[in-house]
């Protein structure tokens, strides 16, 4: 289902969908999560918990950071930590894989094992390396989510891969890739906004929903350079900012890793989606 | 100064020291490979050090060059500096060969209109009765015989001075020479006897690479001799830019008009032996080349037209004397070269537009001509569109690890066998392989899309469990001859990084087509005919160039191959004065759409990088044979 992007005024459905972004090993994570809630991020399910019971998040994306250590071979420990996740939270979990296509396939399959019978949606295919995330996607009954580097045509053109391998279209999530706002955000919106336009004059290779993240924002010159008093204050502003244009472009899916920021989208989109100036 | 021996021909020569080995290599005449104009990118001089110092930087090499080879004492001669005497192995796949160059033209069905005409004459002696002057008794009895009225001929100053002796001398039976220049008829040549037999004239295809020469009678238009070779400019660089900028340096528009005169010169005196006459009996020379090789065969400053706004100095025919461009026939034949419209849409293009017939047609066709780089017309009678490009060299076997030119031993056809992914191919000369050329590129890449080998992006599926696929130094690769059949002693390969550049350059070919039409307001359906003009057209697999993308699908019968359209255009204007009228007003009607102001081209291009193209509805007949070939081929994922 494609809508116009905040086009919410006379029905309630779809409404845009943030999700929290974790991982389970914080070395690899931004310092600026670390610094400041040292209490929640050590243990992952129970930062997966507060996700959804205090912070209001719509899903749980979890990256398995702990993949990028060296000569990583740990496979059974991403069933455990998948596990241990899913018993904690009832929303919906994006699982990220590893980033090196030398053990993709052991850690695709080992994701998608330890999600079977649910239905997870798992990343990242990108045109070069997509085999390993469909085989497992598809052998498990899951989605996958799909990024290609801020052009309409390689979206396009990588879903199409996709389903040349056997992925069903209710299984792709397309992320055209968005840079954080001041960083080549705008050529982020035009092509979310184009893929939306084309969803909905009928290109059914894009019709899918779309996922943003702009996980630099929380390292932008702004966030670094701020005063150390105003420094978690900015970069919320500056997820939100960049949260918010995404919505607005028409993302179905916005990823954010400050709790704050999920409240402050949260009141945005009701803001956004009221009939009139007066219900607000 | 230091010495340089070239083997195995023991060529030698003095060179300053320091000098590159290529610099040496030019300067004694041997002509080697140099496709990225001597900067150490391509990797085709290669050359052994036998014996003295060089220098050089290693890390150049690594691209192209094993440990092993650079132990063996393997260089890049455009790049490795001579330090002492030395002596230097030229391997033959280095050295620029004798190519598989397109001559055939088409039999010409027209009606001759040559533009020199020759009448014998058997005239009056004078007397007292009757004392007209020498010259009017001349031209009066060329008028008699069915030529231009008198007092519209020009007689130059030189001819005059022949008239007296010549017709005297003869006992006043001569042969006069008369030339149709536009606007006048001219004198040019006086000869004592009847030599009306011997009128010839030369159509010329000059092109950056090769030159084409083609003599014939002008009669009765038969093929006298027909020659070819390379253009000697080579030297300077095998791409049209770096022609332009010699051309900028202090003396280099010079020597490379002169290297264009004497590329034709040896050309037509090859024809000419051929031919078996005498060049003094070529009283015309037709030339038809792209815009910077007709600025610099006439001497003319081509640096504005690499800059922008990208202006050529003339959109017009140009006629003048063969003599003042240095070109060898009869001192006073005429030299037409054909209008060029743009900066890459020049006079060849418009030749192949005048072979293709299309400009005196209803029917819309696409004309493509692709050679180093690439050019595109549209249109009918009564409307015109083209572009041009940079294809890349990877369709003419640059930028592939294992691409060449067309030479002996090139792979020139290939399949795959979809249940053994093993290939059969055929070489140019029937010799063990040497590479890959443009055609078996193309088919190459069909076949390996064809057989689940690559997907729609050109990436190897590293999941197939067969011998042939591999991963190589750098990236995933096919093997398309093992070790034991090349003559090379090594495995010939294509890389998933080949069949990118290769994706690259048909997209940018396919993306400028869908631009043209575009903006014609048209689709596919509404193309009555493509035309391939030149020698990579000649020779590639149409089907094959339809499954890749290269070229928008359009029923197999509806494709036609012109051949070498330069060649062909500029023997037309030869033989017919009517057609040669046309040319002015083809290169005036003809719009030129400038790719890179194009907006939508870089998202065409984009939607074009996929086999055959993003949109799959676009190739009907293409999906239909994927999808028997995936059936074939059974493949989906691994799990």
């Amino acid at each position: 289902m494609v809508d116009l992007p905040i086009f919410l005024f006379f029905s309630e459905k779809n409404p845009p969908r943030i999700a929290l972004e974790i991982c389970d090993d914080i070395a690899f994570w931004p310092g600026l999560l670390k610094d400041n809630l040292p209490d929640i991020t050590a243990d992952v399910s129970e930062w997966a918990k507060k996700g959804e019971m205090e912070w209001g998040a719509d899903l749980i994306r979890v990256y398995l950071t702990s993949t990028k250590k060296k000569h990583f071979s740990d496979f059974p420990g991403i069933k455990k930590v998948i596990d241990e996740i899913l018993s904690g939270t009832t929303l919906p979990l994006i699982i990220e894989g590893s980033d090196s296509p030398e053990i993709d396939s052991d850690v695709f399959l080992n994701c998608g094992e330890a999600g079977s019978g649910e239905r997870l949606l798992l990343g990242t295919a990108e045109a070069d390396r997509y085999r390993s995330v469909a085989a497992a996607a598809i052998a498990y009954n899951h989605a996958v989510i799909a990024q290609s580097p801020i052009d309409i045509n390689l979206a396009k053109q990588l879903n199409i891969l996709l389903r040349e391998t056997g992925m069903p279209d209710n299984s792709i999530i397309i992320d055209s890739y968005t840079g954080a706002l001041g960083y080549g955000f705008e050529y982020s919106y035009s092509t979310i906004e184009r893929i939306r336009y084309a969803a909905l004059k009928g290109d059914d290779d894009l019709a899918m929903p779309i996922i943003s993240s702009a996980p630099d924002t929380l390292g932008v010159r702004e966030v670094r350079e701020s005063p150390p008093e105003t420094k978690y204050e900015t970069a919320i502003q500056w997820e939100f900012g960049t949260a918010l244009s995404s919505l607005v472009a028409g993302a179905s899916i916005v990823c954010v890793r400050l709790p704050e920021t999920i409240k402050l989208l949260k009141t945005a989109i009701i803001d956004l989606s009221s009939p009139s100036v007066e219900d607000i | 100064m230091t010495s340089v021996t070239f083997l195995p021909s023991f060529k030698k020569i003095e060179v300053a020291e320091h000098s590159t080995i290529l610099a040496a290599a030019q300067k004694v005449g041997i002509h080697m490979n140099v496709v990225c104009g001597g900067i150490g990118k391509c990797g085709k001089c290669i050359v052994y050090v036998k014996t003295g110092l060089v220098s050089f930087d290693e890390k150049k090499f690594e691209k192209f060059l094993s440990k092993k080879e650079i132990e063996d004492g393997a260089c890049l001669a455009c790049v490795t500096y001579i330090e002492s005497d030395i002596q230097v192995l030229i391997p033959e796949p280095s050295l620029v060969q004798e190519q598989k160059i397109l001559i055939k033209v088409s039999e010409l069905v027209m009606t001759l209109s040559p533009s020199v005409v020759k009448y014998p004459l058997q005239l009056p002696p004078p007397s007292l009765d009757d004392p007209s002057p020498d010259l009017s008794r001349l031209l009066w009895g060329v008028e008699k015989k069915g030529g231009p009225k008198a007092e519209l001929v020009y007689a130059p100053l030189e001819i005059i001075r022949m008239v007296p002796s010549v017709l005297r001398e003869s006992g006043w039976r001569v042969t006069a020479t008369i030339a149709h220049i536009p606007g006048v008829y001219r004198l040019i040549d006086l000869e004592k006897g009847d030599t009306s037999y011997a009128v010839y004239g030369a159509a010329i295809d000059l092109g950056t690479t090769t030159i084409v020469v083609y003599i014939r009678n002008l009669i009765d238009g038969a093929i006298v001799g027909i020659a070819s070779n390379y253009n000697q400019q080579i030297s300077y660089g095998e791409d049209i830019l770096s022609r332009v900028n010699y051309a900028k340096k202090e003396g280099g528009l010079n020597d490379l008009q002169q290297l264009a005169s004497n590329s034709i010169n040896a050309v037509l005196a090859e024809a000419v032996r051929n031919g078996g006459i005498d060049s003094h009996d070529i009283y015309e020379v037709v030339v038809a080349g792209n815009t910077v090789m007709t600025h610099l065969l006439l001497g003319i400053n081509p640096g504005y037209i690499i800059a922008e706004p990208y202006v050529p100095v003339v959109r017009r025919y140009l006629t003048t004397g063969t003599e003042r461009a240095g070109i060898k026939v009869n001192p006073r034949a005429a030299l037409f070269v054909f209008p060029s419209v743009s900066d890459f849409i020049g006079g060849d293009i418009v030749a192949d537009v005048l072979a293709t017939g299309m400009s005196e047609s209803d029917e819309i066709a696409l004309m493509i001509d692709i050679g180093t780089n690439f050019e595109i017309v549209l249109g009918n009678r009564d409307w015109m569109f083209s572009c041009a490009g940079a294809a890349g060299p990877a369709l003419e076997g640059g930028e592939v690890l294992f691409g060449m030119r067309a030479n002996p031993g090139a792979i020139e056809e290939i399949k795959i066998d979809p249940h053994t992914l093993s290939p059969v191919y055929r070489t140019i000369n029937q010799i063990k392989p040497k590479g890959i050329c443009g055609s078996g590129l193309i088919d190459l890449l069909a076949e390996l899309f064809k057989a689940c080998i690559i997907d729609r992006t050109g990436r190897i599926n590293s999941v197939i469990n067969n011998d042939r696929i591999r991963k190589g130094t750098h990236f995933y690769e096919y093997v398309v001859a093992w070790e034991h059949e090349t003559g090379l002693g090594k495995d010939i390969v294509i890389t998933e990084n080949d069949v990118k550049n290769l994706i690259m350059s048909k997209a940018s070919v396919l993306a400028a087509c869908t631009i043209l039409l575009n903006m014609a307001g048209i689709t596919r359906e509404n193309i009555g005919k493509i035309y391939f003009s030149g020698a990579f057209g000649n020779y590639i697999n149409k089907e094959n160039a339809i499954i890749i993308g290269l070229i928008p699908e359009i029923p197999l019968n509806q494709i036609y191959n012109i051949g070498n359209g330069a060649v062909e255009g500029a023997n037309i204007a030869l033989l017919s004065r009517k057609k040669r009228k046309t040319l002015d007003s083809i290169a005036q009607k003809m719009g030129y759409i400038e790719l890179n102001a194009e907006p939508a081209f870089m998202d065409e291009y984009t939607r074009s990088t996929f086999l055959p193209h993003t949109d799959l509805s676009l190739f009907p007949l293409v999906e239909k044979t994927i999808n028997l070939c995936r059936l074939q081929t059974g493949d989906k994922i691994d799990e």
